[in-house]
């Protein structure tokens, strides 16, 4: 005997003595009244008369009912979220039956007992309500969230209300006094929590019995023995990891968190798409963890989605959802690169696009065209140039090849070293100046032409944009110009003897712009050059003077 | 002091009393007489075994027999009908972890499995004075019928035939009132908090 029946037995000893003392004595008087009486027999004409007479009766009201007697047929099984309606036409159409005939079942299922051929005169009934949790076909599949308790209503033909005491629903044994309020002898209704896995969890019930007279009995089976609960699954995500675009190509690499396994791992069922509004532009399988797209249009945003067909085990079955859309866009323009070294500035041409070929490229400076070989490594010279590539890339089918240019700009310096010999440099902290007497940073470079020469000459292409004589610093020519990221600047030379350009001159290195000299009262006492201050307009500190070897190369 | 009557109807109660505390052997034939079979009753719910039950029987009888005197019962039956009981109760648990006992008793506690509180964790002392405690206010606030057929049922282990031919009621109607005798225990004891959802 376990421990829970011990003390089980223990507590019902304890039960009050005056309680057990009324109720034994009337057990003792009720005991006695209710046992058999014996009777006298009678003599042998009495006895076989009797017997004759007690048979036929027996046949009667015995025998002849016991086949004729309603045996209560279980019917099948149905769920729901809400409990059942009260009369019975109302619960027909609440929540459906699961009679099934045997040519509407899906052989899938062949492990499962098939009921008897009683059940197919049976209706079908395929209604849904509000208390459906959801039907899928006839065989009554029905959806549930991971963890959701839901009512699980048993259905008998029982006119004769025999009391269902006990069945098992997947092996675990359910007696009367758990079934939900509510329940009656041809509806009995249990709650169930389904488990947290996704997928099919099947509810089987078996070994159902009921009260006849004096003996426990089996009910007869004429429904579906088991019903179906699905229970839906997380969708999965992706998300991008890298991005790389070119003119007319681009290159996704992904992830997919997929914690339930929906997706097959091969990514059969994957693919992307990319939009241009509404329209479907290109479709990519993925290789590997990436898709790879091409002949795309060039500077063109596009709509990234990912596509991906399964099933989440909830109502909708195997379809296809996006499980990402992001904007993509394809590059703007030719990648160049420029390398300064001993002979000059490098120049490379290339494309940043798997699909496109480079035709022609030249350069213009001042009007001046120079063409390019695209495909060898240029020498500049030192300029602010044009750069113009034309190329030819795919367009995709029905258009074909296309051709498109693109230009950018570019700016080669001179080295300072070029044109000049460096006399003092750029420094923020202060030293003794004998014009000015007090001690002063020098915020610029003096230069001095190289070998001996006096003309102040250009460091760069530009437009002169000022000339004029400032009252510390002298005679003054500004050259506004722009960089190689494309930033301007503006060089002023200074302390200049004599001017040669005016404003709005277009310049170009090595242009002579005036002649060394110290007309700046703060250079009185220093020897001819000429003084150059950098000057960035974007930066606020210091009236926007930087150190001229910011930009410029020494 | 002789019997009192011509020996074929039985001697009441007092009578049969009187005989214990004389010494006179004759007070167990006149019990067994008088209540022999219904003592039965109550060893055969619990052991389903004749020999086992003519064997408690007997120690019954010889534990009636020491306890008079100085005990002086107010209702003989009910004194011993408690003995019986408990003496086949040893028997049913001495006998029960040998093998299984097909008996009344086994599927009445097969009832009381599914509607009460066990934990391992729990000091056994301090649960079954609670639980009794518990179940006693219950059975209090039960109607006369439904008392006694709690305690025909889960006491003395009779069965649902034996109750209904005693009430004069139908079987199934003695299943539904257990039902919810039992339906009202767990929610009693969901309530005090004893019970493994």
């Amino acid at each position: 005997m376990n421990k829970h029946d011990e003390i089980n037995l223990r507590v019902i000893s304890n039960i009050d003595e005056d309680i057990i003392d009324k109720n034994t004595e009337k057990r003792v008087d009720l005991f006695k009244k209710s046992a058999p009486i014996k009777k006298p027999l009678f003599n042998k004409r009495w006895v076989i008369g009797g017997s004759a007479v007690a048979a036929v009766l027996a046949l009667i009201f015995i025998i002849l009912p016991i086949f004729t007697r309603q045996v209560p047929v279980y019917q099948g099984m149905t769920v729901s979220r809400a409990p059942i309606v009260e009369d019975e036409d109302s619960l027909r159409e609440s929540v459906g039956f699961t009679y099934l005939s045997n040519t509407e079942k899906d052989t899938g299922r062949d492990k499962h007992d098939r009921h008897d051929k009683e059940s197919e005169s049976a209706t079908t009934t395929d209604t849904t309500s509000e208390t459906d949790i959801g039907i899928k076909d006839y065989n009554k599949t029905y959806y549930a969230k991971p963890g959701e308790e839901v009512l699980i209503t048993v259905h008998f033909d029982n006119p004769e209300k025999k009391e269902i005491i006990s069945f098992t629903l997947n092996g675990e044994k359910y007696s009367s006094y758990m079934f939900e309020e509510g329940s009656d002898m041809e509806h009995l209704i249990l709650k169930v929590k389904v488990g947290e896995e996704p997928g099919i969890s099947e509810y089987t019930i078996d070994a159902i019995k009921y009260v006849d007279g004096t003996a426990i009995k089996d009910v007869r089976m004429a429904g579906d023995k088991t019903v179906d609960i699905s229970i839906a699954a997380e969708h999965p995500t992706a998300e991008l990891t890298d991005i790389s675009t070119g003119f007319t190509s681009a290159d996704i690499t992904f992830d997919i968190k997929d914690d339930d396994g929906l997706i097959d791992s091969s990514l059969a069922n994957v693919r992307a798409e990319l939009y241009i509004g509404d329209e479907l532009s290109a479709t990519a399988l993925p290789d590997g963890s990436t898709f790879k797209f091409s002949k795309l249009l060039p500077s063109t945003e596009y709509e990234l989605r990912i596509i991906a067909e399964y099933d989440a085990f909830d109502e909708a079955g195997e379809k296809e959802y996006v499980i990402l859309q992001e904007a993509v866009k394809t590059a703007d323009s030719v990648g160049l690169s420029l390398t300064y070294t001993e002979d000059g500035v490098l120049m490379s041409t290339s494309i940043n696009d798997r699909s496109a070929t480079i035709i022609s490229a030249k350069l213009e400076r001042f009007g001046e065209i120079t063409s390019l070989d695209p495909t060898t490594t240029q020498l500049l010279n030192y300029g602010t140039y044009t750069v113009t590539v034309s190329y030819t890339y795919d367009a995709g089918e029905g258009v074909g090849q296309k051709t498109h240019s693109v230009s950018q700009s570019i700016s080669v310096f001179a080295k300072i070293s070029d044109l000049y010999d460096v006399r003092k440099i750029y420094f923020v902290s202060h030293s003794w100046n004998p014009a000015t007497q007090d001690y002063r940073a020098h915020t610029g470079m003096d230069l001095v032409p190289i070998d001996g020469g006096i003309n102040v000459l250009s460091l760069t292409d530009g437009e002169v944009v000022e000339v004029y004589t400032d009252d510390w610093w002298g005679k003054t020519v500004a050259v506004r110009f722009t960089n190689v990221d494309g930033k301007e600047y503006t060089l002023y030379y200074q302390s200049l003897r004599g001017i040669g350009v005016k404003v709005g001159d277009i310049v170009k290195v090595g242009d002579k712009l005036g002649t060394i000299g110290n007309s700046a009262i703060i250079d009185f006492y220093s020897a001819d050059h000429v003084h150059i201050v950098l000057k960035d307009a974007t930066v606020a500190a210091n009236d926007g003077i930087i150190s001229p070897l910011a930009v410029l190369k020494r | 002091m002789a019997l009192s009557n011509n020996g074929r109807t039985p001697l009441t109660d007092e009578e049969i009393i009187r005989l214990y505390f004389e010494r006179n052997e004759s007070a167990i034939s006149a019990t067994d007489k008088k209540y022999g079979k219904y003592l039965i009753t109550i060893a055969y719910n619990i052991l389903r075994d004749k020999p086992d039950c003519e064997e408690c029987l007997n120690d019954t009888y010889l534990g009636t027999w020491n306890s008079i005197p100085p005990k002086n019962p107010s209702v003989l039956r009910v004194f011993l009908a408690k003995i019986m009981r408990n003496i086949s109760l040893d028997k049913f648990r001495e006998r029960h972890a040998a093998r299984r006992v097909p008996s009344e008793m086994v599927s009445a506690l097969e009832e009381l499995r599914e509607c009460t509180y066990y934990s391992p964790s729990v000091e056994e002392e301090y649960l079954v004075s609670e639980l009794s405690k518990i179940l006693n206010s219950y059975i209090s606030g039960l109607s006369e019928r439904r008392q006694f057929i709690f305690v025909c049922r889960y006491y003395y282990a009779d069965s649902i035939s034996r109750i209904c031919r005693m009430l004069g009621i139908s079987e199934s109607t003695v299943y539904r009132e257990l039902s919810e005798i039992r339906l009202g225990l767990k929610e009693l004891l969901i309530k005090e908090g004893y019970f493994n959802e």
